[in-house]
């Protein structure tokens, strides 16, 4: 069982998506992880062992090697697709109840910003990293935040933003889930962002890069 | 126009089109831009790139123009640049690095509103690897073109017997990306077809604005990134 978990953890990580893709060419011809995740559950591997010792293993070995600058943004998204071709498998399970996410986490850029590349990039790793994520989007106003946490409560928040312009924009946002939902986990990242600025604000946490993000989160919740 | 003649005066206010092949984009400036050392980004990365600059070049629709401010007109004063009556606050560094130009070259470039269209029609075809190539290729258009016309105006400092300094932008350093309003308002009006929004945002996204010092004593940095401040930066070199 642990070398089949540890297979779809390599194939996440390295982004071998299926037995027909032909890269990374070392995998060239073997099972990816949308085969070995298929196997993995017929073999009888819970859902949650899949995801815990499979994908969240792959995803964090990538997700940390990408904020050491050792990898970058396209080895990142090429292991989100072996990542979702495994999902589509687990899925299911989500949907019965029998596999639980770690939480809900609702993001989007915040308004007056159309940057996504970012904040795309943290829902992966998010989601990798066995989360709900309700991504609103760019150029989300709070009134799209406070809904979503109306429609999810007790939900995490991500506020992304790429120009300090617009940045200025998440600290109306911040206030309001304050207010209105006072236990919410607030995260803000993007490249204008800094640890006293997200202090400043009001937000929980700054996360440099996703996988910031996902660390902060597990800690909080845990 | 679509070329400068080597002894061509550069126009005030002109809008310049630059063709593809001028832009000389080549595959490793996309892989550098990445991240990448030449040659290391993996499979299937570079064939992704060959394509996607194939592509690029129907629609690529590059534009660059200067406005020049000559010496009665520009006055520094180590904090501050005043070019006429607007006044830009880019910080000490910029202010520093600026000191002893004569002369200022603003400048604007575009990779052209065709670009942004093509990017996000490639992420919406649902391969977001194919996405981020060519989004990359649209950044590097824009910075070609940026480069295009900064030797041009290095062309015009020589003929004043001046030196330039490297390009600073709102938004580096400590100069705030809202005196992009500042800035843009010394352009003609839609100057290379860009717009600003009320969050200081450039359409189409893949434009670059700034300025250039010129003087006898000025310098241009060897490299980049030892202006800038952003130390997080994953193309740090
Ligand atoms: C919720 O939790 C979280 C947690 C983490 C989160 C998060 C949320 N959201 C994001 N993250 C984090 O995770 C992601 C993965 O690590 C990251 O997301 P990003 O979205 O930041 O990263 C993307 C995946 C990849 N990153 C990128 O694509 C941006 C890279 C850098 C180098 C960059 C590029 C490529 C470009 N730019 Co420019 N550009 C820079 C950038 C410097 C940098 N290293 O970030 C930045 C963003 N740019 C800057 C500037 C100033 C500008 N740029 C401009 C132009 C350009 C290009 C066109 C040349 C090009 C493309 C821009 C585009 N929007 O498409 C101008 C604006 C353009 C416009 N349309 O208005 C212009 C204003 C300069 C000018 N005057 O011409 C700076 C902004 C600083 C500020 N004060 O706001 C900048 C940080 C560079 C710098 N050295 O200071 C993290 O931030």
């Amino acid at each position: 069982m642990d070398d089949i978990l540890q297979r779809i953890a390599t194939c996440i990580e390295r982004g071998k998506v299926n037995a027909t893709s032909p890269y990374p060419p070392d995998l060239k011809g073997q099972d990816g992880a949308h085969e070995l995740t298929k196997a993995a559950l017929e073999m009888g591997v819970s859902p949650s062992e899949v995801l815990a010792q499979g994908l969240v293993v792959g995803m964090n070995s990538i997700g940390r090697k990408f904020s050491e600058n050792k990898v970058f943004v396209p080895d990142l998204l090429m292991a989100s697709k072996a990542m979702q071709a495994a999902m589509v498998h687990l899925k299911p399970f989500f949907e019965s109840g029998e596999a639980k996410h770690r939480g809900t986490f609702i993001i989007g850029t915040v308004q007056g910003d159309l940057h996504d590349i970012g904040k795309n990039l943290v829902s992966m790793v998010m989601e990798g990293g066995g989360w709900e994520v309700i991504d609103l989007g760019v150029d989300v106003s709070t009134e799209k935040f406070l809904d979503a946490l109306k429609s999810h409560p007790g939900s995490a928040v991500g506020l992304s933003a790429l120009l300090t312009t617009t940045m200025v924009n998440m600290e109306k946002t911040v206030a309001a889930v304050r207010t209105q939902h006072p236990d919410t986990k607030i995260i803000v990242g993007g490249a204008p962002l800094t640890a006293e600025y997200a202090k400043k604000i009001g937000a929980d946490a700054y996360a440099p890069d996703p996988q910031g993000a996902l660390d902060y989160l597990v800690g909080a919740v845990a | 126009m679509n070329f400068l003649e080597v002894d061509a005066p550069l126009l005030d206010g002109v809008e310049y089109s630059v063709e593809f092949e001028t832009l000389a984009l080549n595959p490793t400036h996309v892989e550098w831009a990445m991240g990448y050392e030449p040659g290391q980004a993996p499979d299937p990365v570079p064939g992704v790139i060959a394509e996607l600059l194939i592509e690029a070049q129907r629609h690529a629709n590059a534009k660059a123009g200067v406005r020049l401010f000559h010496p009665a007109d520009v006055h520094l004063d180590g904090m501050s640049v005043h070019l006429g009556g607007t006044v830009f606050h880019p910080g000490e560094r910029i202010a520093g690095l600026l000191s002893g130009a004569r002369e200022v070259a603003l400048y604007a470039a575009t990779a052209g509103p065709e670009v942004d269209t093509w990017i996000r029609a490639q992420f919406a075809a649902g391969d977001p690897v194919r996405g981020y190539v060519a989004d990359t290729i649209g950044s590097e258009l824009v910075e070609r073109a940026a480069d295009w016309i900064e030797e041009r105006v290095i062309d015009y400092a020589i003929g004043l017997g001046c030196f330039t300094t490297s390009r600073f932008s709102p938004g580096f350093c400590e100069w705030d990306v809202s005196e992009q309003h500042a800035l843009f308002s010394l352009f003609p009006r839609a100057f290379c077809g860009i717009s600003l929004t009320e969050t200081a945002l450039m359409l189409p996204v893949k434009s670059v604005s700034g300025l250039i010092g010129m003087g006898p004593e000025c310098e241009r940095a060897t490299n980049a990134c030892m202006v800038c401040t952003m130390k997080t930066c994953f193309r740090r070199r």
